[in-house]
């Protein structure tokens, strides 16, 4: 038993030392945490939920993140860490988007994959923060803002299965995709 | 809340639901898991677990058993994988075999994962009737900071497992609840610490009540 107890801690010991250094960490704080100005501007839009702040930290990059629920939709509002704004996104299914949107969306979708899931949808504002807080607040027109389309998708690539997000302009043309990675699960699995 | 308020609620209330009824057996659990990922979404697995009694009817150490067991499956949708497996079983009193069926499902959730689990085995013993169990488990995984569970980051893991056996004609109910706090060391293992408290025999006969003390370590390669 002792040998087997010595076995543990000498894998975990030695994992300890190869862990990589480049590694992205989501940090939930408190709003006194929270740059001035970019708590000022989460409380000018006057949501209704309590707000949740999170801070990412990554290799060479950090940023803030408010999080809350808006008209039963997940929304999110994303600054950078000396607190200038980012984007906002809300969750929308599918059929939110224009019909003409949606079509050019798909087709790319499935010109790349020959099958795939939609695992989730949000909009994505960002552009001027004013002309964003006036959409917002006064539901003024969305004219000079800056829409994208950001779409998980689950599906099979060489046998396996993989999962993208895609990020699309507000004409369903394609801008970017990045892979998603699938943490690892044995722990509740076996 | 902060994560010692949590990390004390935890272990308040598992220490508490094996003190309400009465524990006729403490001791400890490490294992050790290493799942391994092969091409086109198949994977083997191997696990070794250890159980040490350290209190039955007083303190007195003894050596319970060791499993072995080999899993080889592959993922059947981005969230479902099947496996089948082989246990070998170290007993004082000799070996166990065992045959195990298993698929599972894990979902993520806005701020937790939670895995189903159904799984049926056949456990062959020398001289003892074959017994057939179908067993379900429900696992949440709930990172400590944060709503994604990080490197370097704890999290709390809380299963809850029924397992309905037939043996010789004789059925019977075990529940199994536990509570982990875990540590994710790094993108590939994860270290767990908590207590493990099943529950059986309380349907024919009197309740035998275990409560283990776990140390896991997951490796995937």
């Amino acid at each position: 038993m002792n040998r087997f107890i010595v076995f543990i801690c000498l894998i975990s010991i030695s994992n300890f030392g190869f862990t990589q250094s480049k590694y992205e960490k989501e940090m939930r704080i408190k709003e006194k945490e929270v740059p001035v100005n970019v708590v000022s501007f989460v409380d000018s839009m006057n949501l209704p939920n309590k707000i949740k702040w999170y801070k990412e930290t990554g290799y060479n990059k950090s940023s803030y993140e408010a999080k809350t629920r808006y008209d039963a939709k997940r929304l999110s509002i994303e600054f950078s860490e000396n607190g200038t704004f980012e984007d906002f996104e809300i969750e929308i299914n599918p059929g939110d988007i224009l019909p003409g949107t949606y079509k050019k969306i798909s087709d790319y979708l499935l010109n790349v994959h020959k099958e795939y899931l939609i695992e989730k949808v949000q909009i994505q504002y960002s552009g001027d923060p004013k002309l964003i807080l006036d959409y917002f607040i006064n539901s003024e027109s969305a004219k000079g803002l800056i829409i994208h389309y950001e779409v998980v998708i689950s599906t099979k690539e060489e046998s396996e299965f993989v999962m993208f997000e895609y990020l699309f302009d507000e004409n369903g043309v394609f801008v970017k995709k990045a892979q998603i990675k699938i943490t690892m699960t044995d722990n509740i699995e076996y | 809340m902060k994560i010692s308020q949590i990390v004390f609620l935890v272990l308040i209330s598992l220490s508490g639901v094996g003190l309400a009824q009465q524990v006729n057996t403490f001791g400890i659990l490490p294992s050790v898991n290493i799942n391994t990922k092969l091409p086109k979404d198949w994977f083997v697995n191997f696990k070794a677990e250890s159980r040490q009694i350290l209190f039955k009817d007083g303190f007195k150490y003894s050596y319970q058993l060791t499993d072995f067991s080999f899993a080889g499956g592959k993922k059947v949708g981005i969230r479902t994988t099947i496996a089948i497996g082989y246990l070998f079983g170290i007993t004082n009193d000799g070996t166990v075999n065992r045959f195990i069926q298993q698929v599972s499902h894990v979902k993520q959730y806005q701020a937790f994962k939670l895995a189903h689990r159904l799984q049926t085995d056949q456990t062959f013993i020398k001289d003892i009737n074959t017994e057939y169990r179908i067993r379900y488990r429900l696992s949440a995984e709930i990172p400590l900071s944060g709503q994604t569970l990080d490197i370097k980051e704890f999290f709390i893991k809380l299963n809850n497992e029924y397992l309905n056996s037939l043996q010789g004609g004789d059925y019977d109910l075990e529940i199994r609840i536990a509570g982990y706090i875990g540590y994710v060391v790094s993108q590939k293992n994860k270290l767990e610490f908590g207590f493990d408290n099943r529950g059986d025999s309380f349907i024919n006969d009197n309740l035998r009540n275990r409560f283990w003390l776990g140390l896991n370590f997951y490796q995937s390669f």
